[in-house]
């Protein structure tokens, strides 16, 4: 499954990145987004709900992991 | 457990420093107090992630409406707050313009400094006080973007008299009350923040709240340091402080002190004018060219970042946070637009928005605009970017 690294990077580019690859690249396969900034956490699950898909996150550490999958 | 004594000895030193700049002279008063309402701000800001370039790029981002909601609850407990202390201060509104609070004209260099501090706040990841608390949370991104307000400075410096005499000396000062009376300017400030609240419950999402223990006191200990307070929380508890620091004659504020430091630098280094004209006529976060090692802003400042610092070490939050390359670069050259919005505009997210519309200034309302229009256009570019 492909992944999107968004550790380093602060508010706010880690969701563009996000979704630029959502809406580009992901061509609507599930996908992980792997990240170090809980505050980012809430985002990418508003991020995922505007665009119909789903977020699941599970915490590694200090890092987490965002499986990406499309609703249907 | 190393951290709780870490936060235990951040503590105790703040204590100190309140403690001998207790000297017994009202200046000295003031600023033990400006300690703690700094370490509170800083304490409040960090639990409840209450970031105000949250608050305008994620309604473009996500439609998330989390943030927004605790700057309005800020400015409405705020407004209430000041309302009452303007009125056991100035029964007759209509005469005359409390001078200590953050009330400016209302020029569009204001709005120009919104716009220019909106696309900063947005490029680098963080407004000037998002950046003060992120500091105490460990991050390597803020000194870059603090650091980077400095040519901006230098810059709004070198337009400064331009500007000032175009616009800002002929612009309207506009204070709510002296048209409306306390009770009319406090009614239509929340019926306004009332609207915005509506617009964002209609238009925008919240995440869903996550499960939360049971409240006995170990679950309540965990509310209060270890998980994050919800935003209007946040909010509330910052205007609840912005009104005692104006009791104190100290609306809040956090870049007098680094425009201050840019000046000096500038005038170090010939870059800026020896002269900004009309600069110390006007209210609010001004950079004055000091010459004391420190200001009241700059105690502030430093305590708003300790504050989080024990915040974030009592929540296990506390971490040198590594960048990108492209996040410092971003960091810096946000920063200098952080810079030249806030010179231009005396101001930031707190000096001008909060504190300018919790005193009923129209200024604040119009750098509010400028902010919004900058978010907006600093997340297109943030996309053109990514």
């Amino acid at each position: 499954m492909s992944e999107v690294d968004i550790r380093g990077e602060p508010c706010g580019m880690p969701v563009v990145r996000v979704e630029k690859y959502l809406l580009k690249e992901s061509g609507g396969a599930s996908f992980v987004v792997l990240g170090d900034d809980a505050t980012t956490i809430d985002q990418l699950r508003l991020l995922a709900t505007k665009h119909g898909w789903s977020c699941e996150v599970t915490p590694l550490g200090r890092e987490y992991r965002a499986q990406f999958r499309p609703a249907h | 457990m190393i951290r709780f004594v870490a936060a235990a000895a951040v503590t105790v030193v703040l204590l100190v420093c309140a403690l001998r700049l207790d000297d017994g002279t009202t200046s000295g008063r003031v600023a033990a107090f400006l300690v703690a309402c700094g370490a509170g701000v800083g304490f409040v800001l960090q639990r409840s992630q209450l970031c105000f370039t949250a608050a305008f790029r994620d309604v473009f981002l996500v439609r998330g409406r989390r943030a927004a909601l605790g700057v309005l609850a800020a400015l409405a407990v705020g407004c209430a707050g000041y309302a009452v202390l303007f009125g056991a201060q100035l029964p007759d509104p209509s005469r005359y313009l409390p001078d200590t609070a953050h009330i400016a004209p209302a020029s569009p260099v204001v709005l120009l400094g919104g716009v220019s501090f909106g696309i900063g706040m947005v490029l680098a990841g963080g407004c000037i006080s998002g950046h003060l608390f992120r500091l105490g949370e460990g991050s390597l991104v803020a000194p870059l973007a603090l650091l980077g307000c400095i040519p901006g400075y230098w810059l709004a410096f070198s337009l400064w008299n331009v500007l000032y005499l175009k616009s800002v000396s002929t612009a309207p000062v506009i204070w709510l009350p002296s048209w409306l009376g306390y009770a009319g300017a406090l009614g239509l400030q929340l019926a306004v923040l009332a609207g915005l609240a509506a617009l964002l419950f209609w238009k925008c999402r919240e995440v869903p709240p996550t499960p939360r223990e049971a409240t006995d006191l170990r679950g309540a200990l965990r509310r209060i340091f270890a998980e994050p307070w919800p935003a209007w929380a946040g909010g509330a508890a910052v205007g609840v402080l912005g009104t005692f620091a104006y009791l104190w004659n100290h609306p809040l504020g956090v870049t007098a002190e680094l425009g201050r430091v840019s000046r000096r630098a500038g005038l170090a280094l010939s870059l800026t004018p020896s002269r900004l004209e009309g600069l110390d006529r006007l209210a609010g976060c001004r950079a004055i060219a000091s010459e004391r090692w420190i200001t009241e802003s700059g105690i502030f400042a430093a305590a708003l970042v300790a504050g989080s610092l024990i915040s974030a070490l009592l929540a296990g939050e506390f971490r040198l946070r590594k960048a990108k390359p492209r996040s410092l670069a971003l960091a810096a050259g946000g920063g200098v637009l952080l810079g030249f919005g806030a010179m231009i505009s005396l101001g930031c997210t707190v000096g001008t928005m909060l504190s300018g519309i919790m005193a009923f200034s129209l200024h604040g309302w119009v750098f509010l605009a400028g902010l919004f229009a900058g978010a907006w256009a600093g997340t297109a570019l943030l996309r053109r970017l990514a």
